[in-house]
């Protein structure tokens, strides 16, 4: 946790809207972004979306792939200046997903965090499911030899 | 500094202009097989994070040393790299970047050079007066893969769990 106690109940707001988010209900962790114009996500299903439209769209059909569960966050490290804060740790738990499951769920996250009228508000989250150490060979599958 | 100021002004005005140029030289070295110029880059703290390309993470410096170290040792050359900014926030002591990556390089045991997209988030906090990366969070999923990939990579880390010291890749 951080020296800031305004980020670190951000980052346990964070923490209990993505436990949310595995039930199948965008609404809470949606709800904790920035309306700006430049947010984003890396999310764990891949690809990226730029911008609050896109990011709610796809948000809800994120959540629409799961039907419960429960996920704890595992805190890495943190740190807030000025109106700027990162949090980056483990999110894992049992999960419902893609009409499968329960499974087990870990995923890599890291969420920057906007300063906005004195509230922290996400403007980033980058989350992937290798936590896992792989060879260098298993990032290539999906990926093209000679893609641009 | 407000964060809120919109990229390129942000980091302009946190003297990090030139972080772009930085870090795809610190990849250059990298992909030839050298981690010198990357670990100049990295915080030597005990929060320094690393969440790789390959998979798994590790924090603090001696584990985070390592582990670039091993990475390097898996490229032989013919080196090339770029970024595409996606977007970027400063603040008066730490800032945020997050970019498309794009390495073509020559992988130990692969015949042919192999092009890697990597979508990467990098924090870098100023210390004693130097921007330095406490975070580098990367992952091979620039393009959707749904959400069979992320159940079963995760069954795979359950029943392999990472090494927090950084071992292997």
């Amino acid at each position: 946790m951080t020296e800031d106690p305004s980020l670190n109940e951000a980052i346990d707001r964070t923490a209990a809207a993505a436990e949310t988010f595995v039930t199948g209900d965008p609404d809470a962790y949606t709800a904790l972004w920035s309306t700006g114009g430049d947010v984003t996500i890396f999310g764990a299903f891949g690809d990226g979306v730029l911008g609050r439209d896109e990011l709610v769209r796809r948000l809800a059909w994120a959540a629409a792939r799961f039907d419960g569960g429960e996920l704890a966050y595992e805190p890495m490290a943190a740190q807030a200046s000025g109106d700027l804060g990162y949090a980056v740790g483990i999110e894992r738990g049992r999960v419902r997903v893609g009409g499968q499951g329960p499974h087990e769920m870990a995923l890599r996250v890291t969420h920057v965090f906007r300063r906005e009228a004195g509230q922290w508000r996400l403007v980033h989250r980058h989350a992937d499911p290798i936590t896992a150490v792989t060879p260098p060979t298993a990032v290539l599958g999906d990926i093209p030899v000679g893609q641009p | 500094m407000n964060a809120d100021v919109p990229r390129p002004a942000a980091r302009d005005a946190a003297g990090l202009d030139d972080l772009p140029d930085r870090l795809d030289r610190a990849n250059a070295h990298m992909l030839d097989g050298d981690c010198g110029p990357w670990k100049e880059l990295l915080s030597h703290r005990e929060d320094v994070s690393v969440l790789g390309a390959y998979g798994g993470h590790v924090r603090g410096w001696q584990g985070v040393s390592a582990r670039f170290e091993r990475t390097a040792s898996g490229y032989v050359g013919h080196a090339e790299t770029s970024r595409e900014n996606i977007a970027a926030w400063g603040a008066d002591d730490l800032a945020c970047t997050v970019d498309i990556e794009t390495h073509r390089s020559r992988v130990a045991g692969q015949p042919e050079p192999v092009t890697f997209r990597y979508r990467t988030t990098h924090v870098l906090r100023r210390e004693d007066g130097a921007w330095r990366v406490v975070l580098r969070h990367a992952d091979p999923l620039a393009t959707f893969v749904g959400p069979d990939f992320a159940h079963v990579d995760a069954q795979r880390a359950t029943t392999h769990p990472p090494s927090p010291t950084g071992e292997l890749r």
